[in-house]
């Protein structure tokens, strides 16, 4: 049985490692352009200590001006200066946190169960529960996707699973509290969304197990907020002080494109004014109608289609025709909240699940393109739980079976075994192999051909990159993938010049500047071409399914 | 408190229940003949073929007593609607009202069954007292829940064959459990309602023989004890059973549902194959690309669309015939009791508990095959399903709560804010259906023919042709309603066309011309107009504008 065991292990730390690590840089095909952002802010703060907009060691990155949680950089910089600037490095730090993950989901289960008082089962679910749903989460579509590109979200994830590990234990070695402290605050240095999971998430915690609480002296808990505040200070008072990067939270809200949800009911309440209904303007008053458009927004988070067939809006949150999760989980997924609620769990356990299942897409619920995979990441490895509880139950069950049955039995369990490895080997191909065929667009594919291909002709002319590609931040590419010298761009001025119509990084042009077009000069289009007399196309980069994707020409009059 | 409540409910269930119905009949029969705004093609089609039917036992083209298709638009209903609709037609007269009847009142008879229904679900052989209170409160919870669903409400408020189908539906479980345990000679009655509902609904005719196989797979031993019953049941039902039988092998049956289901749409097979390419074609390629599987995947994204919390509880039906998008096909409210029900049905298993599971699974087998999903009317036979697993929970959770030792506050302060919630929410839905309904959605309702053709009748002497659009659909079944034609007329001297793909249409009968065409105004004849705006040539004398509830216009009358 051992022998088993060990090899349960090794044959999952060997998934883990391969579907995180294989080709990491080539799938996909390209970096977008926040990762592109990521690797040269990582990039100048190594050479030069500050970032692109010339902030010294910065914990926020104005990047885009969509102020970006800044702490994914500095995992960054190490592999950037043992790799170099490629998208490999970029993307190594995550892909480590998410093995990391793994580990804390196996600890998380183990310390989330160890105290079941139910005699022979709690040996087995001590045993194998951990075990199996850190192979799930090894397994998992949905974290497999974010740790394979560099999405702060990922880190975040693997923050906060160790938080509540570390809180877990806390309960028994209370210095471990003040690890949990920690990990809780990092999250919000990694990813916006966990400004409103963590805070909501860390009172649930206290909330569920504040008789634990009572136990353990007071100073480790005052400690362990004192570690909190003091961690998070800095971020509070920088967001005072630059309200403008909360601004993000604007640009995602989703009352921003509901506008047809509220003239009906403005129409509605006027013409209830002139009816004298009262009842008609309580009714359509804004803040029913909001209220109404973000309970929609949250439960479209518990759609199977989501979770299990189509994936999210945005085609880089999963891989072509593809969910977040496998068909075959499910059953077991269905199965292992069934059993959760009524299993012989301690309440705290099972409030926990509960609770993290019911805050998880708060995140995502007042903003635009819900269901929304990256926002309502921190959901994992909760799914991967309840699949493996279902698991292990069927397998207890069908082990208690009548020994007459278990010719049917086997049978079963091959059947079933048939169905999981085709829906793996599913996904497996639609990740490796069909991904970069459908969804190279949406990865901006072609910046890196475009730039390795300037470096190949004569470079006198100007270059210019015109608006098609500049909405694509070709600025950012084109530093990442020319490697361009920090300390020059921070010498130019920076970043700042980036909202110009028409900016210039040395010879090579950003924006509307057609104007400024010579005999000799190159001209950069993403996409279709803009219409521009005397160019002559010299070179014409495709995405892999063949459709265009940067043209690149020269102006001859 | 509560137990006291439980006890109340108990010894004056019967005047609860009467009570229920009597309002579950108000929030359908209220202003129906008004509120959906106007009748739709298939409507007119139901109410004229009964009147046809009631004059002399022809349909609308003179096929006699015509038992497993009505041809219709060329769409081949299944004619139990029209049937039940004589009665009404010749007490109401042809109108609006008599031809939605049928639907709300049996609408309103499904509620009843809800009831009787949900009691044989939780029967318990030896209940104690408190058992049975138990069951009762779940049982009229259910059909509260039922007579004030929006699902149920909106499709009983409109001459829907489905809502009818679902009474027989749920009358032949109620008839298939009471047989069981007491009565064995239901069995009879139950296959019988079975088969009707079959004549009565497309989607019937899968979900109603799933259902009696899963019934006698289940039940064989006990079905076994009574076989006498059981194979009188079947000979009874394998007769009436059979002229359907005998018209689905024909291709007309089967031409309706190919234009629909997801296995002709070609984009699965393209896709696999380029996968495949992109794969080398290497031989396990063909295996995870199969184009079956893809359908499967296919089949279960239009089945999981039945699941939708948007499509539940927030905005219902997309198509607004089928919900107001103000509600969802359940009340919000209902969402957590609705989960809760689910696992304490399974986690107690009473009585007949699996008849839910086994009815909700087969019930949306059909309707996932379809493009247009999800879709409230093809699932309706799933209805009282999700009210009982809702009354469940609902029962569960309150009995839950007064069991606790929470103080008293707390839990008066819960009953008080949920019985809040309920009404607040119904009348949310009921202010909106009244207020903002009829005006918002008049268009999805093919408003406008009824105002134009009695403008018509009334001008009638005074023109030789009559030409009616057909922009909004139909007109000619519109004109024979609202004229009240005289179908032996109709039959005589309608002019009917026929295409490739078993469509019915009607060029012209009377004056009436549905077909520009063959408008002829050479020889003088003075020729009314009834036309879309933007279709009125210059020069042409507008006579009189038809608006919509909301006041666009939809069609107007013009002469040359």
């Amino acid at each position: 049985m051992k022998k088993v065991f060990f090899f349960i292990i090794g044959f999952g730390f060997l998934v883990a490692i391969l579907f995180r690590f294989y080709s990491l840089g080539n799938i996909p095909n390209s970096l977008d352009w926040d990762e592109a952002s990521l690797g040269y802010n990582a990039y100048s703060i190594l050479h030069t200590g500050k970032d692109e907009y010339g902030n010294l060691f910065p914990f926020i990155l104005r990047s885009f001006n969509d102020y970006k949680p800044g702490l994914y950089v500095y995992f960054t910089i190490p592999f950037i200066q043992v790799f170099g600037m490629t998208a490999f490095a970029v993307r190594l730090a995550s892909a480590l946190m998410g093995i990391l993950a793994i580990i804390g989901t196996y600890f998380l289960v183990r310390e989330l169960f160890r105290t079941q008082n139910f005699k022979e089962k709690e040996k087995k679910y001590g045993k194998y529960l951990p075990i199996l749903a850190a192979l799930l989460l090894a397994l998992s579509p949905w974290h497999i996707q974010f740790s394979r590109v560099a999405f702060e979200a990922n880190s975040a994830l693997t923050a906060s699973i160790f938080g509540v590990v570390f809180f877990l234990i806390g309960r028994r070695k209370p210095n471990m509290l003040f690890l949990s402290a920690i990990c809780f605050s990092a999250t919000l240095y990694l990813y916006q969304s966990a400004k409103v999971f963590t805070p909501l998430f860390g009172l649930l915690l206290i909330f569920i197990f504040r008789s634990d609480m009572q136990l353990i002296a007071k100073k480790y808990m005052v400690g362990a907020c004192i570690i909190f505040i003091l961690f998070v200070s800095p971020l509070i008072v920088y967001t005072i002080n630059n309200p403008q990067s909360l601004s993000r939270l604007n640009a995602v809200n989703s009352l921003q494109k509901e506008n047809q949800f509220f003239n009906r009911s403005l129409l509605r309440i006027e013409e209830s004014k002139a009816s004298n209904d009262i009842l008609g303007q309580l009714f359509n008053n804004r803040r029913i109608v909001m209220a109404r458009s973000y309970i929609e927004n949250y439960l479209s988070h518990f759609s199977l289609n989501w979770l299990f067939i189509s994936g999210d809006f945005i085609p880089r949150h999963q891989p072509p025709f593809f969910g977040h999760m496998y068909l075959w989980e499910l059953p077991f997924l269905l199965l292992g909240v069934y059993f959760l609620f009524w299993g012989k769990f301690t309440k705290k356990t099972k409030l926990l699940i509960f609770g993290w299942i019911l805050i998880a897409p708060l995140p995502a619920t007042p903003t635009i393109d819900v269901p929304h995979a990256v926002r309502t990441l921190t959901i994992l490895p909760i799914p991967q739980i309840l699949t493996a509880i279902g698991l292990l139950e069927t397998f207890l069950w069908v082990q208690s079976l009548n020994k007459k049955i278990r010719l049917a039995t086997y049978f079963l369990y091959f059947t079933v075994s048939i169905f999981i490895l085709i829906n793996v080997a599913y996904y497996a191909n639609q990740y490796f192999v069909q991904q970069n065929y459908y969804h190279a667009k949406y990865w901006q594919y072609g910046f890196k051909e475009a730039i390795d291909y300037l470096d190949t002709i004569k470079k006198n002319n100007k270059i210019i990159f015109s608006e098609s590609a500049v909405k694509e931040q070709a600025y950012i590419f084109y530093l990442f993938y020319s490697r361009y010298n920090p300390k020059k761009y921070l010498a130019s001025g920076g970043s700042e010049k980036i909202f110009q119509q028409c900016f210039s990084v040395e010879n090579v042009l950003f924006g509307s500047c057609q104007e400024k077009l010579a005999d000799g000069d190159i001209y950069i289009v993403y996409g279709t071409r803009d219409g521009i007399n005397s160019l002559h196309e010299i070179k014409h980069i495709v995405f892999p399914n063949n459709d265009p994707a940067i043209s690149i020409y020269e102006y001859r009059k | 408190m509560k137990n006291n409540i439980v006890e109340k409910i108990e010894k004056f269930h019967k005047w609860i229940l009467f009570g229920l119905v009597v309002f579950a009949a108000l929030l359908r029969f209220i202003n129906i003949g008004t509120n959906p705004p106007s009748l739709t093609w298939d409507e007119v089609a139901w109410g004229y073929n009964a009147y046809s039917l009631g004059i002399d036992g022809k349909d609308e083209y003179g096929n006699f007593l015509p038992i497993t298709f009505l041809e219709s638009f060329g769409d081949y209903k299944p004619p139990v609607y029209a049937y039940v609709s004589i009665i009404p037609v010749k007490i109401f007269g042809l109108n609006e009202f008599s031809t939605r009847f049928a639907s709300a009142f049996f609408g309103v008879l499904t509620v009843l069954l809800t009831y009787f229904l949900t009691k044989e679900i939780f029967f318990a052989k030896s209940p104690n007292e408190k058992e049975k209170q138990r069951i009762t409160f779940i049982s009229l919870m259910a059909t509260f829940l039922l007579s004030i669903s929006p699902w149920h409400t909106l499709l009983s408020r409109a001459a829907f064959e489905a809502n009818v189908a679902t009474f027989f539906i749920v009358g032949g479980v109620l008839c298939f459990l009471l047989s069981l345990r007491k009565y064995p000679y239901l069995i009879v009655i139950s296959l019988l309602l079975f088969v009707i509902s079959m004549y009565t609904f497309n989607t019937a005719r899968i979900v109603a023989p799933l259902l009696v196989l899963g019934f006698f797979i289940i039940k064989r031993k006990t079905l076994w004890n009574m076989k006498k019953q059981v194979v009188i049941g079947c000979v009874v039902a394998a007769i009436i059973f059979l002229p359907l039988l005998l018209f689905l092998r024909t291709p007309q049956a089967q031409l309706r549902f190919k234009e629909v289901n997801i296995f002709t749409d070609a984009s699965v097979v393209e896709r696999a194959n380029k996968e495949m390419e992109n794969d080398k074609g290497a031989w396990w390629s063909k295996i995870i690309h199969n184009r079956r599987l893809g359908y499967s995947v296919e089949y279960l994204r239009h089945y999981f669309h039945h699941f939708e919390p948007t499509f539940l509880f927030i905005k219902g039906d997309e198509n607004p015939k089928f919900s107001t998008q103000d509600v969802g096909e359940m009340f919000l409210w209902e969402m957590p009791f609705f989960v809760l029900g689910i696992l304490v049905l399974l986690k107690k298993r009473e009585g007949n508990w699996w008849v839910i599971p086994l009815w909700v699974i087969i019930g949306i087998i059909p309707a996932a095959t379809a493009r247009e999903t999800p879709h409230a009317l093809r699932i309706e036979a799933i209805v009282p399903t999700f009210q009982i697993l809702t009354a469940l929970g609902f029962v569960s959770f309150f009995i839950w709560l007064f069991t606790t030792n929470t103080s008293l506050l707390v839990k008066k302060i819960i009953t008080v804010g949920m019985i809040t919630i309920i009404i607040g929410s119904l009348v949310y839905y009921l202010h909106g259906y009244y207020n903002y309904y009829q005006k918002e959605f008049s268009h999805s309702w093919q408003y406008g023919y009824k105002d134009a053709i009695t403008y018509a009748t009334s001008q009638e002497d005074k023109f030789d042709q009559i030409f009616l659009t057909d922009v909004l659909g139909r007109p000619y079944a519109y004109t024979l309603f609202y004229t009240r034609y005289n179908p032996k007329q109709f039959r005589k001297n309608a002019i009917i066309k026929r295409d490739v793909f078993g469509f019915v249409h009607v060029k012209s009968f009377d004056k009436y011309i549905f077909d520009k065409q063959m408008v002829n105004g050479r020889n003088g004849e003075k020729i009314l107009y009834i036309d879309h705006i933007n279709q009125v040539p210059s020069g042409g004398k507008i006579q009189k504008v038809f608006k919509l509830v909301n006041g666009e216009i939809v069609l107007v009358a013009y002469t040359n």
